[in-house]
């Protein structure tokens, strides 16, 4: 216990630094004293941070249609905004003027079509009962969360380390260009976790170990064991999977502790689209296999780089879902200032992936096949009305996310919705979540349920292993009806989740997306902060409270006895494309012996990973 | 103190369908008395109001001002001036989900919120009727009288 003392101290730049070193064996109670202590100080402020221009109302011209209006910020100066969303050319796009900046456009939804059907879809949260701070600013420099906060957490993330072993150039986050290391202690990550579970009435039972690279922690395997002794029922790494390539161990030892799936960066099936990890996925896979640990893929999808790519992601997380459980699409962010020409080259959103992959795969996943993130929330909410719990609901913006379910079965991809009518299932639910909710009987209800669920499947329709005695039916019986969700596990077999999710950055920043947010960080000083705030406005919030919980390099190496710089991944090419699993996981996807191996070492280098030959 | 409150209507189609009216009235708490505040009314000036806004309706309807401008909306700003505690009362008309009622907020002199009820967490107004008088320090008879219940 350190007995009240705050090791705080103000650097040349009037910025509070704790100095960490000498937190290294304080409790749980004293993080909470501390973060109790700065929080107050670190919050955004009106004049410093940010300002309010909400008078002028941004046009519209010739040939545009308004949507709606909301709030964004200036992507030059944070300012809070008055925004316009419409519609142009069957595209949907967000326009601002910043009386300091001028005017703002940028491409918000890639298809009106689709943005009008997925906003139908459209459910808000009831909020949090208690939140981290009180409300003293406008959306979004309010985050920790707020009162006005609409969505409860889905998933927390925690940033465990801005170490990385690699130095991607468009990466500004991890340490050795940060100018510090941020790498908070056991206790302090126990902590930050027993905070974010402090919401109500539903507070987060999903978690993501995040970095940096999290893997360069070698007290990683405690982490994931704490996570699940504060209550975390899912848990999963945010990784390169590069250390694990190597170490047939790490993934065995997480999954021992308790970790359910490894979310795994993988941007392309080329070294050309995906010079991160191209050559280390194939060994990283092949020892979740031995560790009977899932892995997501994690493509970041950009229009000029990798956006010819997305169906045949598709193909090799179909290939490989004996252990791939998914692939999540992220439509890229971006973060830092960039001109107008050069983000229309980089600029994907959800549709434009969507139908990307519907002609990838000639159709096989069309874009009907897709639905928003908050389509599912009639599921939540019938089962939260038949056991009378607060359940988890992912009532994050339509314009957030989407994701479906395909199988793959002699040669052909079957979605989801070839042999379930989601949309008529979906609207049932919702009606007879509204009965229950109206005081309806249970066992009426039920009834109701057990008659009418086989209306909305054909069974003959479904992939095999659904078919066979009609096990679809069973299945959904067993949920609906009997709440048994451990045969979930049975529809998940051999399918393959496909996901999307978009974050924002500053240019498509839309409040309302921000208010309903459900993916948020727990911050060093307890705020939980929605991701498109902690990563978005990096400097109000990811970046300042980290640094002020940080090590300066020199301390850390000191600590440590090793060097930053020495930990630097160094690739040996000729070894891994010579090894068999490098072939048997990309054959049939790419033609692989078309690859020069000069072709192999540029790319690598061109993305700042150095190769060696020895 | 001064006390600040709104009534507002708000009818947006996007990101989702809202079409909700709140009238709001307040009233004071002096010598164990409660009696309604007498409220001025003007119009909402965005830069000021803003914030002030969100803290009424961001716990409560889980509403904010960015909600509003989705759509077609009409926002009074109620002032007036009260000295011990003040009960803020917004009835609401949500014609969407066919919800009708009333929600409570109590602030204390000096404009902290002491209790406050939540739309989708609210009890049976009868309980919140007690809660409200208890820290009042009046009779349940009395809230009802004023709030026009009895």
């Amino acid at each position: 216990m350190l007995k009240g003392q705050f090791y705080l101290e103000l650097n040349e730049k009037g910025e509070i630094r704790v100095d960490y070193k000498k937190y290294r064996d304080a409790t749980v109670e004293d993080f909470e004293r501390l973060a109790n202590e700065i929080r107050p100080k670190l919050m955004p402020r009106l004049g410093k941070d940010y300002n309010l221009y909400l008078k002028e109302k941004p046009p519209l011209r010739d040939g545009e249609e308004l949507i709606t209006y909301t709030l964004s910020a200036c992507p030059y100066c944070n300012s809070l905004l008055r925004a316009v969303i419409f519609k142009r050319d069957g595209k949907v796009w967000i326009r601002k003027v910043c009386p300091e900046h001028g005017e703002i456009e940028e491409l918000y939804f890639g298809d009106y079509e689709m943005y009008e059907r997925f906003r139908k879809y459209q459910h808000d949260g009831k909020g949090n009962l208690n939140t981290q701070v009180p409300l003293v600013a406008p959306c979004p420099y309010n985050c920790g969360l707020c009162p006005r906060h609409k969505s409860h957490p889905a998933l927390i993330n925690i940033v465990v380390t801005n170490r990385c072993d690699l130095s991607c150039f468009y990466c500004f986050f991890f340490a050795s260009r940060a100018g510090y290391i941020y790498e908070p202690t056991l206790e302090h990550i126990r902590y930050m976790l027993r905070q974010a579970r402090k919401l109500r009435p539903q507070p987060a039972i999903a978690l993501q170990i995040t970095g940096g690279e999290p893997t360069l922690r070698d007290d990683l395997v405690d982490i994931v064991r704490i996570a699940k002794e504060e209550g975390y029922t899912h848990v999963q790494v945010n990784t390169t999977g590069i250390k694990i390539a190597f170490d047939p161990e790490l993934p065995v030892k997480l999954r021992e502790a308790g970790t359910n799936v490894l979310y795994m960066s993988f941007d392309g099936v080329s070294p050309y689209t995906n010079p991160k990890n191209h050559w280390e996925v194939p060994y990283t896979l092949d020892n979740l296999r031995k560790a009977g640990l899932g892995a997501v893929l994690v493509p970041t999808v950009i229009k000029n780089y990798n956006l010819h790519e997305v169906g045949k992601i598709v193909l090799f997380g179909l290939k490989h879902n004996d252990i791939v459980r998914g692939v999540n699409f992220q439509p890229v962010s971006i973060t830092g200032r960039m001109p107008r020409k050069q983000r229309d080259k980089e600029r994907v959103t959800i549709p434009d992936v969507i139908m990307e992959i519907e002609r990838e795969t000639d159709g096989q996943i069309s874009r009907y096949d897709w639905y928003p993130v908050p389509s599912v929330v009639p599921i939540s909410r019938f089962i939260e009305a038949v056991t009378g719990e607060p359940k988890i609901a992912f009532t994050t913006h339509f314009a957030c996310g989407a994701a479906t379910y395909v199988w793959k079965e002699d040669g052909e991809i079957i979605p989801i919705t070839r042999f379930v009518d989601v949309d008529g299932l979906l609207k049932f639910l919702d009606e007879k979540a509204d009965e229950l909710e109206r005081g309806k009987n249970k066992y009426l209800v039920f009834l109701d349920v057990l008659v009418k669920l086989r209306k909305f499947v054909d069974a003959s329709k479904a992939p095999k292993r659904l078919r066979e005695g009609k096990r679809i039916l069973r299945l959904l019986y067993k949920v609906f009806v009997r709440h048994d969700y451990s045969s979930l596990g049975e529809f998940h077999y051999n399918s393959l989740f496909l996901g999307m999710m978009h974050f924002q950055d500053l240019y498509n920043h839309d409040v309302a997306r921000v208010m309903r947010c459900d993916i948020h960080y727990v911050m060093p000083d307890g705020r939980e902060v929605p991701f498109c705030s902690f990563n978005v406005i990096p400097d109000l919030y990811r970046d300042r409270a980290q640094k002020v919980f940080s090590y300066t390099i020199k301390e850390w190496e000191e600590m440590t006895g090793q060097k930053l710089l020495d930990l630097k991944y160094k690739r040996n090419i000729k070894k891994l494309i010579s090894g068999e699993p490098y072939r048997r996981h990309y054959e049939g996807i790419i033609d692989i012996d078309s690859i020069p191996y000069e072709d192999h070492v540029l790319a690598s280098k061109k993305f700042g990973i150095p190769v060696i030959e020895e | 103190m001064k006390v600040k409150t709104f009534s507002f209507k708000v009818d947006t189609r996007d990101p989702r369908p809202i079409r909700l009216s709140v009238s709001a009235r307040a009233f004071g708490v002096e010598a164990g008395k409660i009696r309604p505040l007498r409220l001025s009314e003007r119009e909402f000036v965005e830069d000021e109001d803003l914030l002030d806004f969100d803290m009424e309706f961001g716990d409560t309807f889980n509403i904010a001002f960015n909600d509003l401008i989705h759509g077609d909306f009409d926002v009074k700003v109620l002032e007036g001036e009260a000295k011990g505690m003040v009960l803020k009362a917004y009835t609401f008309n949500d014609s969407l989900r066919e919800r009708r009622g009333v929600l409570f907020r109590v602030v204390d002199e000096n404009g902290a919120t002491i209790y406050v009820d939540n739309v989708y967490f609210s009890e049976p107004l009868e309980k919140r009727i007690g809660k409200v008088s208890r820290i009042l320090g009046v009779t349940v008879d009395e809230v009802k009288q004023v709030l026009g219940l009895q």
